[in-house]
């Protein structure tokens, strides 16, 4: 005579359900780890307390969270879109490599001399074209071969940091730079505007970008073809869609937002191209994408936490004393806690005999 | 629902709000921040820098030190930088060569504080610039695996093909050709700094391949602990090794940071402190050897005894000529040293060693 755990789907899901839960998850996830401090002697409402003025009051903190949430956001929303007709593009770090080294061949090879109000949305076109061309791949032999396109855009990053590498290490290497692995600088031309210490214009573009993923998504025939084709490609099919352009299309999309991303980043913070310049930008972008439950609206909400809280997680490790490892535990606690709460939101779950 | 969502709200803003001030370590120490790469449990590179963090703890009572490790290289790595600078120090140890361009850009914004940066090249008034001729112990470390080798094969588990890196294997393979004419240095690159998977990985196909002793660049214990495995002998890096294989490890080229940092910080108690280009070698023991396992026998002891003396005093140089490539391409013609310039933008491999830099 066993007690079960009974998993039934819900229905429908509120909105309120759906923000109830996640908060409480969050909670949740901060209870836990303040369980953990306890047991190890540490005071983890100071800890929280540090974290949250650090990474949004203090002038270090917030420009170092809005530095980190123009690329997660915008990465992100790539990612809802090609989600949304699950695609389950992955390759985003890939795609914002490629963004990055388009942006590079151009600053330095192709055209250092050009003005940068040409230099600028030509790099920004670039980007998106590179980004957007390489998840296509993927796109492609899904469409054609049925290739499985979380396998592809996987091995496509490898193949992306290693090619970076490559040209870092090779052709690419600064001339004057002592053999290290990293291009020369970016001229002045195609380095974006600062707006606020280390904040670019490039800020305001996962706004826009949002905005329009939330139009095209919400009130056009195509944002509707691709909700049609992710709920049910059966449906999709009789009703006469394109399964095999609408899947490279999205991914084209999905992949140049990234490479945008990669892009805007390389203009406006990094200014060069070196080893391993991207701090998993593109994976934490998944994270981005799912807890934002497919809204571009709320991708800027989540990449603006998540940023506050990787950077408040760096300055816990010098005024708490905290090892990374510690931190680690936190971030995955965080992450865990929330999707338990995505079960809870997804399943009616009870206890039966 | 509606008021539960609320009372979340609620309680995560409470949390968010019981905001009292921060309060600022204790006034009149002088305060010390560190930026690492890597963990400062990774046994190598970190570990090495962290030692002598706690050295310099220890050695100044009215110092005090605090770090930030697994820092991201890159334009990011600048905010690790101001992180440490607002909770009030006055001096800064950036431990990696990608930290050099978020150093020289920050030390703009702050003049008044004290910048070092390890193995870089840009320097300003306020940063200077430090490292250490880890080619003088690795010469030695090569001196013991030529003599302890049967095979005649030694297998050397690369990181990234940077000079620094380079110039390690050569020297290596110098002090190994010195002993032992006929051995020569395998060399297997794993593209990583601190990956202990791969590193493992590439250590274990040197040993497939017949290598008999494993050297390595990387921050990680793997490649020691896969000599272990397999029965061979290992040269570990950065800092004593031992412990990870003690029945493979033969001595390791080590790092002892203290030295550089007890300097920089006396000087700049002392109100002396300048900008300049540190590159100590065994001399002032900021490089060295760590012990010897209980398989290096008295007469490989006495043979490394003997060079580390004559490097010491400066009659011999690792690269003094003639330093001959792979290709058999005169480098350093005979009675001539290579120039720290030479040394710094090595990109050769010398004779004796088996494998390529991937080229442009």
């Amino acid at each position: 005579m066993g007690i079960k755990l009974k998993f039934e789907p819900r229905v429908r899901v509120s909105k309120s359900f759906e923000l109830f839960v996640m908060l409480s998850s969050i909670l949740m996830a901060l209870l836990v780890f303040a369980m953990f401090m306890f047991l190890s002697g540490k005071d983890a409402l100071s800890a929280y307390k540090t974290m949250f003025l650090w990474a949004f009051m203090r002038k270090v903190g917030l420009e170092g969270t809005l530095v980190k949430f123009v690329p997660l956001s915008i990465i992100g929303l790539g990612l809802v879109l090609a989600f949304k007709m699950k695609l389950w593009n992955i390759g985003g770090e890939g795609q914002f490599y490629l963004g990055a080294m388009a942006s590079t061949l151009l600053a330095l090879f192709l055209f250092p001399n050009l003005d940068s109000f040409v230099l600028i949305p030509l790099i920004v076109f670039a980007g998106f074209l590179a980004g957007g061309f390489w998840s296509s791949i993927a796109g492609v032999l899904r469409a054609y071969l049925g290739a499985d396109e979380i396998v592809v855009t996987l091995m496509l990053n490898y193949i992306a940091t290693l090619w970076s590498d490559y040209l870092v290490y090779g052709s690419w290497k600064d001339p004057a730079g002592f053999g290290f692995p990293m291009t020369a600088i970016f001229p002045e031309s195609a380095k974006l505007p600062v707006l606020w210490g280390k904040v670019h214009v490039g800020v305001f573009s996962p706004i826009i970008l949002s905005l329009l993923l939330k139009i095209l998504l919400d009130r056009t025939k195509w944002g509707y073809e691709i909700r049609v084709i992710g709920d049910n490609p059966d449906v999709a099919l009789c009703a006469g869609m394109n399964i095999k352009k609408n899947t490279i299309l999205t991914m084209f999309l999905s992949g140049g937002m990234a490479g945008l991303a990669g892009a805007i980043y390389i203009m406006g913070v990094q200014h060069r191209l070196q080893h391993a310049f991207s701090p998993g930008y593109g994976y934490t972008a998944i994270i981005v994408a799912w807890l934002s439950r497919l809204n571009p609206i709320a991708v800027l909400l989540v990449s603006f936490f998540l940023s506050g809280i990787f950077v408040g997680c760096e300055i816990l490790q010098v005024i708490m004393k905290l090892p990374i490892s510690v931190i680690y535990i936190f971030q995955g606690v965080l992450f865990f806690c929330v999707l338990v709460g995505e079960v809870f939101i997804r399943y009616k779950i009870s206890l039966v005999r | 629902m509606r008021r539960a969502v609320w009372l979340s709200i609620l309680v995560l803003t409470l949390i968010a709000c019981s905001i009292g001030g921060f309060s600022f370590a204790a006034q009149g120490k002088l305060k010390v921040g560190f930026v690492y790469v890597g963990p400062v449990g990774d046994a190598g590179w970190t570990y090495a820098h962290d030692q002598g963090r706690k050295y310099i703890e220890t050695k100044f009572p009215n110092v005090e030190t605090v770090y930030l490790e697994s820092v991201p290289e890159g334009a990011e790595s600048a905010r690790a930088i101001e992180h440490l600078i607002a909770m009030g120090c006055k001096v800064i140890f950036t431990t990696s060569y990608g930290f050099m361009d978020s150093t020289i850009e920050v030390a703009k914004k702050y003049p008044d504080v004290v910048f070092m940066h390890c193995s870089g090249y840009k320097r300003a008034k306020n940063v200077g610039t430090y490292f250490g001729r880890m080619y003088e112990a690795r010469f030695l470390s090569g001196i013991v695996a030529g003599m302890m080798t049967k095979s005649n094969k030694i297998g050397y588990v690369a990181a990234h093909p940077i000079p620094e890196v380079i110039r390690g294997i050569n020297a290596f393979t110098l002090g190994v050709r010195k002993v032992n004419p006929k051995a020569t240095v395998h060399v297997v690159w794993s593209n990583t700094w601190y990956d202990p998977a791969t590193e493992k990985e590439a250590a274990l196909s040197l040993i497939e391949a017949g290598c008999d002793v494993i050297a390595q660049h990387q921050d990680s214990p793997a490649p020691q602990q896969a000599a272990q495995e397999k029965g061979v002998y290992s040269i570990g890096y950065n800092s004593d090794m031992s412990a990870f294989a003690p029945k493979a490890h033969l001595t390791a080229p080590v790092w002892n940071w203290g030295i550089i940092y007890e300097y920089v910080i006396k000087s700049v108690l002392d109100g002396t402190w300048q900008s300049e280009d540190i590159w100590w070698g065994m001399n002032k023991g900021v490089v060295g050897l760590a012990p010897f396992g209980p398989m290096v026998s008295e007469e490989v002891k006495k043979e490394v005894e003997k060079y580390k003396e004559l490097i010491v005093s400066g009659k011999f140089h690792p690269f003094g000529g003639p330093i001959v490539d792979q290709e058999g391409k005169i480098r350093v013609p005979e009675g001539k040293v290579a120039t720290d310039k030479e040394l710094l933008e090595m990109s050769y491999f010398v004779d004796g060693v088996v494998g390529k830099i991937p080229k442009k």
